[in-house]
């Protein structure tokens, strides 16, 4: 009886240790995943703040106002647009990577549980996550193309610019810079509901983190 | 060591005043949209209480250490009108409290004005907040259930700091009108607060675009 019971308490004391140890990889990861989730957000925001400063030079240079102080501006606020996508490119790509570990490291932890049950509950929770993750990744990949189509159309723009700055050649420009500006301002748009879809989804993994 | 003590005193206290900072509003207004879309996202403002509201200050608060300077904010002021939300006001805030509990921190503010009385003390130059007379209190979140209380106080204040949630520490401070950058913004030299806040004063064709965002943003989802 005394022997059953020392064999009880062995296996209880390292029950919960075992799970801790599998459990830590995906958590962590969880963790850290939830806070580049936040760097992208931020990344995401200052990319918003300089299409709005290009939008105002656009239209300051449209309408003639110190149109030369106001394409300087342009040239430099797309320059720091620029930078400040390749940022985001670099984020993305780090989110994704966790993900794939998260979803690895869950995995293992899964294959290591012997109670059927409890394993059905967590693949479910897998792929509720991986589900989650595919509908942020399918917007971050629509947005990232709409982004493509109009840096190319900014970056059109001051090569026009570049080789004609008079105030007839502004004039012949206004039809692609209005299409510029109502391309920026989807953008802002669709950034901001982007940027929603991955606070929730950050808010789950987080959740996933304990956090 | 002291000399180098007073030296970095010296050079914090001759700091240019908050008003030598001011930004103009083609800067501020993004950035406030930035801070209104942050605090809708995390469901911090309760957006019906924005729609009953008369008035928005959006402000970016910078504490320095508590006994040198106090503290420093950036902003816009908008007004609701029958035409819906004026253009922005930029203002300035100087000295006291606003959320801000230890130095070198940096707050973003929202405030819903919740009188029209409210709405042009903020826009009156020179006004003083004292504590005492700020009355303000932290508002409810985004989805909590309104009550009359919350509709008829001055102010509903939402404070961000990184994340954390602090407490209404409020008044004491000045709210002045930067009148370079509304003359700037507007391309006029005289504009008055006044013709800003009642939409007579609009905002013009190249600032729209800048200005979307945060029209959108005041909408309740």
């Amino acid at each position: 009886m005394k022997k059953l019971l020392m064999a009880m308490l062995v296996g209880w004391a390292l029950i919960p240790m075992a799970g801790w140890a599998q459990n830590s990889d995906s958590l962590n990861i969880a963790a850290d995943q939830a806070v580049s989730m936040n760097k992208l957000d931020d990344l995401m925001g200052r990319a918003q703040k300089r299409l709005s400063y290009i939008m105002t030079n656009l239209g300051e240079l449209s309408d003639n106002n110190d149109a030369n102080n106001s394409f300087d501006k342009f040239e430099d606020n797309l320059e720091d647009l620029q930078s400040i996508r390749e940022d985001i490119k670099d984020r993305v790509e780090k989110v994704r990577d966790l993900q794939g570990q998260r979803i690895a490291a869950w995995t293992k932890e899964v294959s290591g549980m012997n109670d059927k049950d409890m394993r059905k509950m967590t693949n479910a929770e897998i792929d509720s996550a991986k589900a989650d993750f595919d509908a942020l990744d399918k917007r971050l990949r629509e947005v990232g193309g709409d982004a493509n189509d109009l840096t190319s159309l900014l970056l059109d723009l001051k090569k026009y610019f570049a080789s004609s700055f008079t105030p007839d050649s502004i004039k012949t420009s206004q039809p692609m810079v209005e299409k510029a500006k109502a391309s920026a301002q989807e953008m802002i748009k669709d950034t901001d509901a982007l940027r929603d879809t991955l606070n929730q989804s950050k808010r789950k993994v987080k959740g996933a983190a304990g956090g | 060591m002291k000399k180098i003590l007073q030296l970095l005193l010296a050079t914090l206290i001759a700091l240019p005043t908050t008003n030598g900072w001011a930004e103009s509003l083609d800067k501020l207004v993004p950035d406030c949209a930035e801070i209104l879309g942050r605090m809708k996202r995390e469901d911090i403002l309760n957006m019906e209480l924005v729609n009953e509201a008369k008035g928005i200050v959006i402000l970016n608060v910078t504490g320095f250490s508590i006994g040198i300077g106090g503290s420093g904010g950036d902003g816009i002021l908008m007004a609701k009108t029958d035409k819906g939300w004026s253009g922005p006001v930029a203002i300035t805030t100087d000295g006291g409290t606003l959320g801000i509990d230890v130095g070198g921190t940096d707050n973003d503010i929202v405030i819903l004005l919740m009188k029209e009385g409210v709405v042009s003390k903020w826009g009156t130059d020179g006004q003083h907040f004292s504590s005492a007379s700020a009355g303000a209190v932290m508002g409810p979140k985004g989805g909590a259930a309104l009550d009359a209380s919350m509709r008829d106080r001055d102010f509903n204040v939402y404070i961000w700091n990184k994340g954390a949630k602090l407490g209404v520490n409020f008044g004491g401070f000045d709210v002045n009108i930067n009148e370079e950058a509304n003359a700037d913004f507007y391309g006029k030299p005289m504009v008055s607060v006044k013709d800003i806040l009642n939409s007579l004063a609009e905002v013009p064709a190249s600032k729209k675009d800048g200005m979307a965002r945060i029209y959108d943003l005041l909408k309740a989802k």
